[in-house]
């Protein structure tokens, strides 16, 4: 097992879950298992695809409606020690060729480095955020969401073995962190993760934040295997203040290419960021 | 014995003559079926009543401000919040560790609130505060009659926003319909298994209900980083000791920050928080619960204050209620005791009490029936009911027992007070009725609500009055007098009646030809007198001004006002103006806006009040986030601090900022970005003085707005304002609405347009004498007072009915005898009206004792005009129907 996939974070890494796909392993765990922490295993052990090339059309909506929509071209790959992503914007045309390459380590103690490229500037500008719980540019999904966790941090509880999620057998299982630090940099209080049981990927995440006393609800649509992978082509995630949705946001993978041989080490300079699309 | 109808000289109605005598044969049936009545109405007042004394809901929903205010809160929440005000040396170590602690607690305030999260009216105070919410008693009620909104709590309440919708040019077919469409679709497989409860956080304690703190700790923070910038706060970690010289004078000079979360003086600082919608009801247990957080945190050079318009709302809320229920219990007590003087039998003062008891609470839970809360305006309601039901019960009983005196027995008494009181009884009621009512022609919906809930009072206070009061006199079974003196006898009363009679020009032996010579001496003077006192009274009048300043009905020296006064003084104000701003073309990515946002900022904080100088405290708004995101791109030099010079170095800012702080961003713009708010901090002041400062601001935004793009101004202070304009509109429109229809039902009732114009004079004037009071006693009108005029009217009209109706009655039997006639209404209707006005003046005078300045203010006033209303109609009243009905007077008048 490589320690660094453990995806037992409370929100599962969702964008990465997305961009890293499963090949189907469920066969390790039955599907007759209540173990949640054996589950959990299963989920981080699974092996997944390295250099994905993909187009991302990301859609946010706030309370009042209001409608934004970016489209994003995305390189990632995996390094040891961690994980390298380039996104360059492509539009709207007002942030088209504005680029963000970031560089997340498994080391909780290094920081994460993340570069933004604004073209008006020719500037490469570092981005600092010391809160995690925040959000990820403007998205439902924090930092937090895509950033791995230590599972020595996290308890695990079966809720129901025997779940469906739009008639698929799953698994509900709870995940609370407990640590003071846990909850602090995800600014969850628990998530609930219902886990399918012939892909054993995550099929949909409810997390309840703290700050304010809202839900998170995220879900993984349209999986389709790519080769031994299960891919999402869509991820859709929403705020919600008791019955009152604050905000939406739906990430749609419009192409989306595992072991591209053309995702190299280059890809990911200050070189590559500033040249653009 | 002579039979009194005759004696008394007084027709009965053929319909309450039958109404009496069901009531006398039936009493306990109608007793029973009023015992179920108040059974009932007890059960659904608990249930269902509820209260909200917001301020907010004195604005017009239909007018612009309130639909900039609307969109305002669809865009970026709540506008209202509550601050804590902290008094000590601020940039000291042990002041900001205790102000982040102090932070730290307020922020994570976690109270089980039914309507966190939704906008609107909700609450069941009332019952929670009577029965905890988990009791069997609680659950019960909330079973057999749940709340109105019950419907509505599986859905998105009717005012929250919207669910979004995509926009025209959308992706059509890509299944994002499902995700934004109305219903839950895209998310369904969350509602069976997570959801166990209405928001799935169940009986979980970790979670919290502000959703913004702000405070010098936290407060944003763009700064410099490796090259970039950082989106953080300004105080993380603390800054030691030696640090703090230097930091002290960063911020005060930072004018951002002064006015917003530290005072000029160093001395002050304020945590503003911010908390998710909720009902007012809920809101004051937010209040109560932040009172007691701040209370653990006082400390020797630590003076904390708590205020802010939701704060405002609870303390007024408290103080209303610990008013209205000392008040009540007092006036039930004063009334008691005046109404057990005068007609010393239990019965006559027990079931007057219950009558109006039981027509306050029928009332109260039929507006929780009609989904109407219980608001500020509501307090004139039992007023109200008490004027009317009281005075029906008077009118009632001193005839029973003046029937009684008559030799009648008891039944018979009961039978023939009903039949000869009933008409005027019903009739008073229909003018008090169509008072009340014509409040539904007001745009404001909370006085269209009070208008139509006290008009249902008023009648049912005329039912129980002819029912259930007669079906209680029978068990008089002794036949008791009240209070009656034996025929012959005089008291008191009868000699303050001979004494009016005689002022308004009778002599003290009529039929003498010098005497009616001097009457017409009298009556002239009368008429010149009154005519003299209208016209000072409207003087008086002119000088009212209007005033709306809800915080100054509580005493200076309570809590609430100290912190106001504190934070309007030090810390940039409690009230507020949020500029909602919407792009054009090119949203917020636009220069040319940002300039003209810039321009329009620097107009609005050089505005200097007329009265009270420059008042303009801080601002802060989406400009300072391109200003700040460019400073410490670029170093972090003031000089830096300025707007970038193209679209896309305001886009490129915009983004940058995203990238680092999306949360701070979405309190200040839309997530497609073409709308942003600002917010300006302004004193606490008296509604009408803003209107200088929304005067300037609309020229401001004229002159600084590019084309294309639209500034509003909404907030706390044009709440304020559009109010005060709302309820003026409304009191002309409603009273005179009032004043047409109650003429014509005098018209009818009198069954003469002529009289029924003369009995217009005695229901005005009263009014006008207020108004002349007010004037000159400096008594602004304000959002309570003002329905003065309205309970003026029907206090007044009361009594010259019952004058009037017994009047005309006499002058037909008598063959056209003004005085004869006079002398018989005088007879069947003055004591009852002099008892009345008694019993209302001792009963409001308890008001006087109010820790409120406008509840005391209004006992005044009601008390004051009970007893001008009384005079009016026994001294000029009289002087009026014998210049216009006494001809043969009028003619010797004439020949002398």
């Amino acid at each position: 097992m490589n320690p660094r996939k453990s995806l037992a974070a409370p929100a599962l890494a969702a964008l990465l879950a997305a961009l890293l796909a499963a090949p189907a392993t469920a066969a390790e765990v039955s599907p007759d298992s209540t173990d949640a922490g054996e589950i959990m295993q299963a989920l981080e052990n699974r092996a997944e695809g390295d250099n994905v090339k993909g187009r991302l059309v990301m859609t946010l909506i706030d309370k009042s409606g209001a409608q934004r929509q970016r489209v994003v071209r995305s390189w990632v790959k995996n390094f040891d020690g961690g994980t390298k992503q380039l996104m360059i914007f492509e539009s709207p045309a007002d942030v088209a060729n504005t680029g963000l390459l970031s560089v997340d380590y498994d080391d909780g103690a290094k920081q994460d480095d993340q570069r933004l490229y604004l073209p008006s500037l020719k500037q490469v500008s570092p981005i600092a955020s010391g809160d995690k719980s925040g959000s990820f540019m403007g998205t439902d999904l924090s930092f937090a969401d895509m950033t791995r966790a230590d599972p020595a941090h996290y308890a695990y509880e079966m809720v129901d073995p025997k779940a469906k999620v739009g008639g698929e057998d799953a698994w509900l299982i709870e995940t609370r962190p407990t640590t003071d630090k846990a909850k602090a940099e995800t600014g969850y209080l628990k998530t609930h993760i219902w886990v399918s049981k012939s892909k054993l990927v995550p099929l949909q995440i409810q997390a309840w934040i703290i700050k304010g006393k809202r839900l998170k609800q995220i879900q993984f649509k349209d999986y389709e295997k790519k080769g031994e992978a299960w891919v999402p082509r869509t991820i859709q995630a929403r705020t919600l203040k008791g019955k009152t949705v604050q905000s939406m946001t739906k990430l749609e993978f419009t192409e989306l290419v595992h072991d591209d041989p053309s995702v190299t080490d280059d890809l990911f300079t200050e070189r590559r960021l500033e040249a653009g699309l | 014995m002579a039979d009194p109808r005759t004696v008394l000289n007084d027709p009965p109605s053929r319909f309450f003559a039958a109404l009496g005598d069901v009531c006398v044969r039936r009493r306990s049936w109608v007793i029973a079926a009023t015992l179920l009545l108040l059974a009932g109405s007890v059960f659904v007042s608990l249930a269902r009543t509820e209260i909200d004394t917001s301020i907010e809901k004195f604005a017009d929903e239909d007018d612009d401000a309130h639909a900039v205010l609307d969109a305002y809160r669809d865009a970026f929440g709540r506008d209202e919040m509550f601050f804590i005000v902290a008094v000590g040396d601020v940039f000291s170590r042990p002041f900001l560790e205790r102000l982040a602690a102090l932070q730290r607690e307020a922020a994570a305030l976690d109270l089980d609130l039914d309507s966190l999260g939704r906008r609107g009216k909700q609450g069941g105070l009332v019952r929670e505060r009577l029965f905890a919410l988990d009791s069997p008693i609680n659950t019960f009620i909330a079973r057999v009659a749940p709340p109105a909104d019950d419907d509505d709590a599986d859905d998105i309440p009717d005012d929250s926003p919207a669910p979004a919708e995509p926009p025209d040019d959308a992706p059509g077919d890509d299944g994002f319909g499902d995700f934004t469409g109305a219903g839950d679709d895209g998310f369904g497989d969350f509602d069976a298994p997570a959801a166990d409860t209405a928001d799935a956080w169940g009986d979980e304690a970790g979670g919290s209900l502000v959703e913004q703190s702000i405070s010098l700790i936290n407060v944003r923070q763009t700064r410099p980083a490796g090259g970039g910038i950082e989106v953080g706060k300004l105080m993380d970690p603390l800054p030691d000791g030696a640090a703090l010289p230097a930091l002290k004078a960063r911020v005060l000079a930072d004018e951002t920050l002064v006015g917003q979360v530290v005072g000029a003086d160093g001395r002050h600082a304020a945590i503003a928080l911010r908390t998710a919608f909720m009902s007012e009801g809920d809101s004051a247990r937010v209040y109560e619960a932040l009172l007691e957080v701040v209370d653990r945190h006082r400390a020797e050079g630590f003076e904390l204050h708590v205020s802010g318009v939701p704060a405002l709302n609870a303390g007024l809320t408290d103080t209303l209620m610990a008013d209205l229920i000392r008040l009540v219990q007092l006036s039930a007590v004063a009334m008691f005791l005046i109404m057990g003087y005068l007609f010393r039998h239990p019965l006559a003062v027990m079931a007057p009490l219950f009558l109006v008891g039981l027509s306050a609470v029928t009332t109260a839970a039929a507006m929780g029936l009609w989904g109407m809360p219980l608001t500020m305006m509501s307090n004139v309601l039992p007023a109200f009911l008490f004027c009317v039901g009281i005075g029906h019960s008077v009118h009632i009983i001193s005839v029973y027992r003046d029937a009684l005196r008559w030799g009648l027995s008891n039944d018979d008494a009961v039978r023939y007070s009903i039949a000869s009181t009933g008409r005027p009884v019903l009739f008073t009621s229909l003018t008090t009725m169509v008072g009340l009512a014509s409040f539904i022609f007001a745009s404001l919906e909370v006085i269209g609500e009070m208008g139509l809930s006290g008009a249902f009072g008023v009648f049912v206070a005329f039912v129980l009055s002819v029912t259930f009061l007669p079906a209680c006199l029978t068990l008089n079974r002794r036949g008791h007098m009240m209070g009656a003196k034996p025929m012959g006898e005089q008291d008191g009363i009868d000699r303050f009646l001979a004494w009016c009679l005689r002022l308004s020009g009778r002599s003290d032996d009529p039929g003498v030809g010098v005497e009616i010579a001097a009457d017409g001496r009298k009556r002239r003077r009368n008429l010149v007198v009154m005519v003299m006192l209208i016209g000072v009274a409207l003087f008086g009048g002119s000088l009212m001004k209007l005033y709306h300043n809800p915080l100054v009905w509580l005493p200076e020296e309570t809590p609430m006002r100290v912190a106001f006064d504190l934070m309007d003084q030090k810390v940039g104000g409690t009230g507020n103006v949020q500029l909602l701003i919407e792009g054009g073309e090119q949203g917020l990515k636009d220069v040319e806006l940002m300039r003209g946002l810039e321009g329009l900022r620097a107009h609005i904080k050089a505005f200097e009040h007329p009265e009270y100088g420059p008042i303009v405290g801080n601002a802060v708004g989406i400009l300072d986030v391109i200003k700040e995101t460019r400073r410490a791109l670029k170093g972090g030099a003031d000089a830096e601090y300025r707007l970038p010079e193209t679209d896309r170095g305001v886009s490129d800012m915009l983004f940058l900022f995203e990238s680092s702080g999306p949360d701070e961003l979405e309190r200040l713009a839309t997530a497609d970005l073409k709308r942003a708010q600002e917010t300006i901090r302004v004193p606490w002041l008296e509604a009408t003085r803003y209107q200088p400062l929304v005067d300037h601001i609309e020229a401001g935004i004229a002159a600084h707005v590019p084309e294309g793009a639209q500034v509003q101004a909404t907030g706390s202070i044009y709440t304020l304002v559009s109010t005060v304009g709302n309820l003026i509109r409304d009191l002309v429109a409603s009273f005179g609405a009032a004043f047409a229809i109650i003429t014509l039902i005098m018209m009818l009732l009198l069954g003469s347009v002529r009289l029924g114009l003369i009995a217009m004079v005695p229901n005005l004037m009263p009014i006008v004498m207020i108004g002349g009071v007010m004037g000159f006693s400096e008594i602004p009108i304000d959002m309570n007072n003002l329905l003065i005029a309205s309970i003026s009217i029907g206090v007044a009209v009361d009594d010259t009915i019952h004058l009037l109706h017994h009047w005309r009655v006499n002058m037909q039997r008598n063959g056209g005898n003004v005085e004869e006639a006079l002398r018989q209404a005088m007879r069947h209707s003055g004591r009852a009206m002099v008892s009345t006005t008694l019993i209302l003046l001792i009963g409001f005078s308890v008001y006087l004792g109010a820790t409120m300045y406008n509840i005391q203010r209004f006992g005044f006033l009601v008390g004051l005009t009970a007893v001008m209303a009384l005079l009016i109609d026994l001294i000029f009243a009289p002087a009026l129907l014998r210049t216009f009905y006494d001809r043969p007077s009028a003619e010797t008048e004439a020949s002398t």
